[in-house]
Formats: structure tokens, C-alpha cells, sequence
């Protein structure tokens, strides 16, 4: 595996497990809890009996007794697909360590739990448009599969963009069944917050974000005369450093992510940041803590 | 508003070197760092200040480099330009048409009539290139062809003009003269007069004096002059009869037997009246048409005779020599009033018959004597080469003297307020703002416009006694909306600064 993918990592990743999705996601049975009651063998509660209901859930004990009705109600495991969507674009390699390498780090982990409560999962890559695929499966699939997709990437010889929208309705249209999308990014769409709120009313299902964030990205330790250069071609721009200019762009930047949790919110989802300037093992309690993971 | 006005040498010279700075900012490179950054989204925010206007790096783009070019060279425009007038040379022609010019001349023309010609042939002689103001001082009626006017104006002005009946004021064409002199360049007057006592008061002016020689067969009144109760008539020509009246009153016939040069001659009139103006007619002695005629203001012509001692500074003599209404006579003559210059006290006179008026005057009439304070004159020798100052003088020590319409009846050592009223042709009251010593009264006079010709388009500038006229353009030629060009070049430059401003906000420039 490397260096890159840590055998600790998976140790840890043994003591963890999504949370329980807000609403019924899939239709096969699984290993999650929903947290809609169903009709398993693991009894969670009685209700009174309504016209309609399944007379094979009728509490026969509780009718001997009391001569009333009651349908019990049990947990109802179904499977949740897992859907992983990578920024393999080239601002994705920019930085040391790159991006890039945490989100593959943080995507292995998160795949690793969802295989081993028998969810499906499938990856993508994307820059200016859908890349590499590694295909949905049910549950159970092979760990080794996934660890060779994640290790299986080359910087871009050209500046590729970044553009959610043209990925995410094209992976909206490819007839997933309804699953959790985790988005493992820096989301610096050049369309700004706004690009990012078209990109994902395109998906209708859970939606989690992952962001990935240097540490020069909030603090840009900059200063002279700069020629910036986006590393994904759209131009340059010619910066004389100064405390006010920093200032007015760690507004700019504190807005953009403030944006984007507005977006997530909106969503009905959550903003996990994973900071590249440490490990993922120092970071995985951000995304349990936050609400994607649980112990 | 003012400008530098420096020579144009100057203007090209800040130009060129304002123009290099420029360009050599313009060229030199500024040492941007290249680096890469994974977007551009936000510091694209930072439009307004991400980039720091100093002098290194804003002249980098061309449309800035442009920009400032076109501002150096408007800056250069704006300080040059009105030197453009200090390249020209200014000219003045003064033509006295007073009361000499009406004097017969050879060839059956007058005086004024061959002043007329000459001046004009010397003002078509000089050059076009040149500025030139004219001016026709008719008596009392002083016209005044600007530097705007055209020189085809100009010439026809001097053709229509005609002589006056009274003489002209030497005070009041000097401080005019003064107001047409520029600031800087070249200046060259010409005054044509046939008056002597003109040489010497127009050449510490800096005038030349051309004057046309009487005739064996000249005649007419030259001039004329009134030292209560003697009327003094300046008349040229052969044998005439000299007929003094007033309205329907003839006061006296005078018979001159001249012979062909001007002459002086004195009427004693002590029953004068002199509210009235007075008519004075000159007949030729063998009963021929009557060959010139006079009405004239009693007032302008009151003269005062003086001498002087040793106690006055000879500037003071030669500014007395050249003083309008007063006439320098020899020490000896006793009949003349003594200006004698003492150290002492401020003067102090009563004003009417309130001893608690008193004011503080320059001089002091006791009678015989009229003193002149020391002190103040010599203080005021540093302002000698001032027109208004010498004015000023001139109008203090004629009301010193009592000079005025009725100096017989205002009691001796009493100060005395100058009566005589300006002329009625003063146009624009354009007169000095230089504080004057003395002569104050003349700032309040009522002024009124009258053409310079039927067919003129120029409107000719009609100037009062002592009044200095300004028509000297200033801040060069006009253009349109009554703005110079450096004001519109001062306008370019803010709004050069202004779109420069507009466009680096909007990003365009750094």
C-alpha cells in the first residue's frame, strides 16, 4: 500500500461507522440502522393498529392480553450506496503534501467502513469533466479494488480545470440509486459559490462535503511583487503584497467557505475541512465529531 | 487664474523630460515573481488594491504610459502657453487729435489731418506678427482700439476720427499706456503729439514722441490753459482774431499778429464764470472762414504755476515737470506758488468749519508755500517707476494746490476735495486696482459705453482721466467658452487623472 495508504488508517477505520442516513436510501436490505422502523427481527417498539397496516405484524401476545391491537415495529437494514467524487484536477496536485493525496486518504478510509457494513461504493475522478470511474458494486467488494483505483493517479501533463458542474450532472444522469455523494475537493470553482450551488442541485440524493484545504489557501504567506498564476490556466494577476491586501483576501476566502456550508446547510448536508498540513489519523475525529462518522 | 508663463523653450524642455521619465518607467520591467496559485477566484476580488500605485509599476501599461505622455504634455501646454504673448511684441500708437491737432497744416489739411496719415502709415508698417493697441486721444474722449481690435479697424478708426476741442490729458493717456504695457515681452509707444511739455514725461515712460512740424501757413489752437483769472491759449498760424465767449456773452476779441509759430497768448479774465464752459473761436484776420473753434471745460484747463527749491529730490522735479496741470517755474518768479519739502509733523487740515475734522494729508497749503511731507516722499521714491504712484502724486499735489473748478473760493490752508468730475465717456470703469497715493475719488465715477464707430465691430474703449485701462490679454488668446488654453489644458489634466483613476478601479490599468 505504501506510504500513502497506512495500514493504521484501516486499524482506525475498524472503530468507525457512518452515521444513520437522514431518510430511507436504499431499497436492498443492508447492515445500517435506518432511522425509519421497519419490520426486522430486532423488536424497537409497538404502535396502535391502523386500517391498512400489515396484519402480519400484528402483536399476537399483546392481543391475547389486552385484546387490543398493536403492529410491532423492528429496525429495517438496507443497504446505502456510497459514492465517492475525487478532484483529480490540477490545482488538486498543487501543494506539498497535494491535496490530493489526503482526499484519496480520507476516500479510502470512508469506502473501507462503508465495505464493511456491505455498502456499496463507486469513485469518480473529475476535473473539467468525469475522469476514471471505478464502477458501483454490492456490498462486500473487494478492499484491494479500491485501493489500486486510488493509487492508480498521475498529475495532469496540461492545466485541467475544475468544473462541478459539468461532473456532477454527468454523474446525476448515469441512474445511481440514491446514496450518500462525498465530494473530496478544495471546491475553487472558478464560477465561485454560485457554480457550486447549480453543480449540486443537480444531485437529488445525500450529499456530504469534504473539503481540502492548505494551509496557504486561508493564509497565504505571500509578499513582493507576484505575478499569480492559476495552475489551471485561467490567467494571471498581478499582485503587490501588503497587509491590506492579505487582509482583503482572507475576507474573500473566509466568505467563500462561509458560502459554502450556506450551500451545504441548504442541502440538508454537512462541510467536513481536512487540513493538508496534517495527517488524516490527527483528523479523522473532524469527521466523526462532525456528524459523517460515528464510533 | 495665473500660470507660470514660462517661454515655450521651457515648456518643450519640462515636456521632453517629463515625456522621458515616463517612457523610461514605461519600459523598465517590474520584477513580478511568477507563482502559482490553485485559483484566481478571490484575488480578482482585490481589484481596487491589490496592486500598489507606485511609480515603478503604473507606467507598465501602455494605455498609462499614454495617459501621462498626453498629461506632460497638457502640464507643459498649461505652463507655457501664456508666454506666447511674452514672444509677441506689443505696440501702442497714441495719436493726440486734442485741441493742437485742429491747427491748420500745409496743404490746406489740419494738424490732425496729417497726424492721421502719418500714424497710419506707420501702423500698417509694422508687422502683422505684432500686437497692437491704438489709441485716439480726443481731449477729454479717449478711444481705445485694444489688442484684439484688427488693424483694418484700427486704420479706419484713425480715418474717422476727428480732432476735439479740448486738449488732451497727458496723466490720463500715460496711466492708460502703463495698463497696455505687458507683463513680459517686448513693448514699443509711439506717442504723435505736437506737444513739447509731452517729450520728457512720455520717455520716462518708455514713449517715443514723433511730432509734425508746423507750416508757414499753419493755424489754429494748440492748446489752452486757465491760471484764475488768466486764460492762456496756445495758437499757431499768422494774423487771426482769437474771440473769447461765453453762452451768448463775448468776454473779449484778441488780435495776433503771428508769425507762424506757436505762440502763448493771456487773457485776463477776472469775471469769469466757471460752471460755464467757455467758447473760444479763432478768425482769420482778413475775414476769411473761420478756421477753428473751441468749447471747452474751463476745469481741465486750470493750471497752477510752481517752483521749486532745493529741498525737492530731483525725481520729484522731473515728475512735477511731467504733471498735467501744473507747470514749473523758475525759482525766481514769485507770482508762482513755492512746493517746499520739509521733515516735521504730520500735516493736519480742517475740513469746512468743523475744527474736529481734521485729517492727515500728504501736503500742506499755508498760502505761499505748499509743504510737502519728507518722510512720506521718501518712502515713496521706490515707487517713482509706478504709474498709479505717480498719478497719485500728481492728483495730491494738484489738490495741494487747489487746483479745482473754484479754488477762489475755498479759504487757504483747508483741504481741499477734487471737484472735477471724470469724463462722461468712460467706458467699463477700468480702472487700476493699484492703491494710489491720493485720487481715490475717481474709483466711484460713473461710467458709460459709447461705440467707437458707426460702422465699427470693435467696440472702442473709451477711457476717462486718470483712468488706467487693462486690456492687456493676460493669459493669451481666448478660445472657446471664454477659456485659454491653459484652462483647457488644466481641464484635460484632471480628467486624465480622473479616467486613470476610473480605469485602475476597474482594473484595466495597474
Amino acid at each position: 500500500m505504501g506510504t500513502l495508504f497506512a495500514p493504521e488508517l484501516l486499524e482506525i477505520a475498524r472503530s468507525l461507522r457512518f452515521a444513520p442516513p437522514l431518510s430511507v436510501l436504499g431499497r436492498r436490505a443492508g447492515e445500517r440502522n435506518s432511522r425509519e422502523l421497519g419490520h426486522s427481527i430486532e423488536f424497537r417498539d409497538h404502535r396502535a393498529y391502523t386500517p391498512g397496516d400489515d396484519l402480519r405484524r400484528l402483536d399476537r401476545h399483546l392481543w391475547s392480553r389486552f385484546h387490543k391491537l398493536f403492529l410491532r415495529l423492528g429496525d429495517d437494514p438496507r443497504e446505502r450506496p456510497i459514492y465517492f467524487l475525487l478532484d483529480e484536477s490540477t490545482s488538486a496536485w498543487l501543494g506539498t503534501p497535494p491535496p490530493l493525496d489526503l482526499a484519496r486518504q480520507a476516500a479510502l478510509v470512508l469506502a473501507s467502513i462503508a465495505m464493511r457494513e456491505r455498502d456499496p461504493i463507486g469513485i469518480w475522478t473529475f476535473s473539467d469533466q468525469l475522469q476514471r470511474e471505478l464502477a458501483p458494486r454490492s456490498a462486500g467488494g473487494a478492499l484491494e479494488r479500491v485501493l489500486e483505483f486510488l493509487a492508480d493517479f498521475t498529475p495532469n501533463s496540461a492545466a485541467v480545470d475544475t468544473r462541478f458542474e459539468v461532473a456532477v450532472d454527468a454523474l446525476a444522469h448515469r441512474g445511481l440509486r440514491p446514496g450518500l455523494l462525498i465530494v473530496l475537493s478544495d471546491f475553487f470553482d472558478r464560477g465561485g459559490v454560485l457554480a457550486l450551488e447549480r453543480a449540486f442541485s443537480a444531485w437529488p440524493h445525500e450529499l456530504a462535503l469534504i473539503r481540502i484545504e492548505r494551509p496557504t489557501d486561508r493564509d497565504p504567506a505571500l509578499s513582493g511583487n507576484l505575478r499569480l498564476q492559476d495552475c489551471e490556466g485561467s490567467g494571471t494577476v498581478e499582485v503587490t503584497m501588503s497587509d491590506a491586501v492579505l487582509a482583503a483576501y482572507r475576507r474573500a476566502y473566509a466568505e467563500f467557505v462561509k458560502g459554502l456550508e450556506e450551500l451545504a446547510l441548504a442541502r440538508r448536508a454537512g462541510v467536513w475541512t481536512l487540513d493538508t498540513g496534517r495527517s488524516l489519523l490527527d483528523q479523522l475525529d473532524v469527521l466523526s465529531s462532525g456528524g459523517l462518522l460515528v464510533p | 487664474m495665473s500660470y507660470l508663463g514660462w517661454p515655450i523653450g521651457v515648456g518643450v524642455a519640462i515636456f521632453l523630460a517629463a515625456a522621458g521619465v515616463v517612457t523610461a518607467a514605461h519600459f523598465l520591467k517590474v520584477h513580478s515573481k511568477p507563482v502559482a496559485v490553485p485559483t484566481l477566484l478571490f484575488w480578482r476580488e482585490l481589484r481596487d488594491i491589490r496592486q500598489a500605485r507606485t511609480l515603478g509599476n503604473r507606467f507598465q501599461h501602455w494605455k498609462t504610459w499614454a495617459m501621462w505622455l498626453l498629461l506632460a504634455a497638457l502640464v507643459a501646454i498649461a505652463v507655457v502657453q501664456p508666454s506666447r504673448e511674452a514672444s509677441v511684441r506689443h505696440r501702442v500708437l497714441v495719436v493726440d487729435l486734442g485741441s493742437g491737432a485742429m491747427a491748420r497744416h500745409a496743404s490746406e489739411r489740419t494738424v490732425a489731418r496729417a497726424r492721421q496719415d502719418e500714424a497710419k502709415a506707420l501702423l500698417a508698417a509694422w508687422p502683422l506678427a505684432d500686437r497692437q493697441a491704438l489709441v485716439l486721444a480726443r481731449g477729454q474722449d479717449v478711444q481705445l482700439f485694444g489688442y484684439e481690435a484688427s488693424r483694418k479697424d484700427q486704420l479706419a478708426a484713425i480715418d474717422l476720427a476727428t480732432a476735439a476741442s479740448t486738449s488732451t490729458n497727458l496723466a490720463q493717456l500715460l496711466a492708460l499706456v502703463s495698463a497696455l504695457r505687458p507683463a513680459a515681452g517686448s513693448f514699443e509707444g509711439v506717442v504723435w503729439t505736437d506737444r513739447p511739455a509731452w517729450a520728457s514725461a512720455c520717455e520716462t515712460f518708455g514713449l517715443a514722441v514723433r511730432r509734425l512740424g508746423h507750416g508757414a501757413d499753419d493755424g489754429g489752437i494748440i492748446d489752452a490753459r486757465f491760471e484764475p483769472p488768466t486764460l492762456k491759449v496756445l495758437l499757431a498760424g499768422h494774423e487771426r482774431r482769437l474771440h473769447v465767449g461765453q453762452g451768448p456773452d463775448e468776454l473779449a476779441v484778441v488780435a495776433i499778429g503771428g508769425t507762424g509759430d506757436p505762440q502763448w497768448v493771456s487773457i485776463e479774465l477776472p469775471q469769469l464764470n466757471l460752471a460755464t464752459r467757455l467758447d473760444l473761436r479763432l478768425e482769420p484776420a482778413d475775414q476769411g472762414p473761420e478756421n477753428d473753434a473751441w468749447t471747452v471745460d474751463l476745469a481741465p484747463l486750470i493750471r497752477a504755476r510752481v517752483r521749486i527749491d532745493e529741498s525737492c529730490p530731483p525725481w520729484l522735479r522731473s515728475l512735477l515737470e511731467a504733471a498735467p496741470r501744473l507747470e514749473l517755474a523758475p525759482l525766481t518768479e514769485t507770482t508762482a506758488r513755492l512746493l517746499r519739502v520739509v521733515d516735521g509733523p504730520t500735516f493736519e487740515t480742517r475740513s469746512g468749519a468743523s475744527s474736529s475734522d481734521t485729517r492727515a494729508t500728504f501736503s500742506l497749503n499755508t498760502g505761499s508755500e505748499l509743504l510737502l511731507n519728507g518722510a512720506r516722499l521718501a518712502e515713496s521714491e521706490a515707487s517713482v517707476g509706478d504709474p498709479a504712484f505717480v498719478e497719485g502724486l500728481w492728483d495730491e499735489l494738484e489738490r495741494g494746490l487747489g487746483l479745482s473748478a473754484e479754488p477762489i473760493r475755498v479759504p487757504q490752508g483747508t483741504e481741499v476735495v477734487w471737484s472735477e468730475a471724470p469724463s462722461t465717456n468712460v467706458e467699463r470703469g477700468a480702472r487700476s486696482e493699484t492703491s494710489r497715493l491720493g485720487a481715490r475719488h475717481w474709483d466711484s465715477a460713473p461710467s458709460t459705453t459709447r461705440p467707437a464707430g458707426a460702422d465699427s465691430r470693435v467696440v472702442a474703449t473709451n477711457v476717462g482721466p486718470f483712468a488706467a485701462a487693462s486690456p492687456v490679454p493676460s493669459e493669451g488668446p481666448r478660445s472657446g467658452w471664454g477659456w485659454s488654453l491653459a484652462e483647457w489644458a488644466i481641464l484635460g489634466v484632471i480628467l486624465i487623472l480622473l479616467v486613470d483613476s476610473g480605469l485602475h478601479r476597474q482594473g484595466r490599468v495597474p
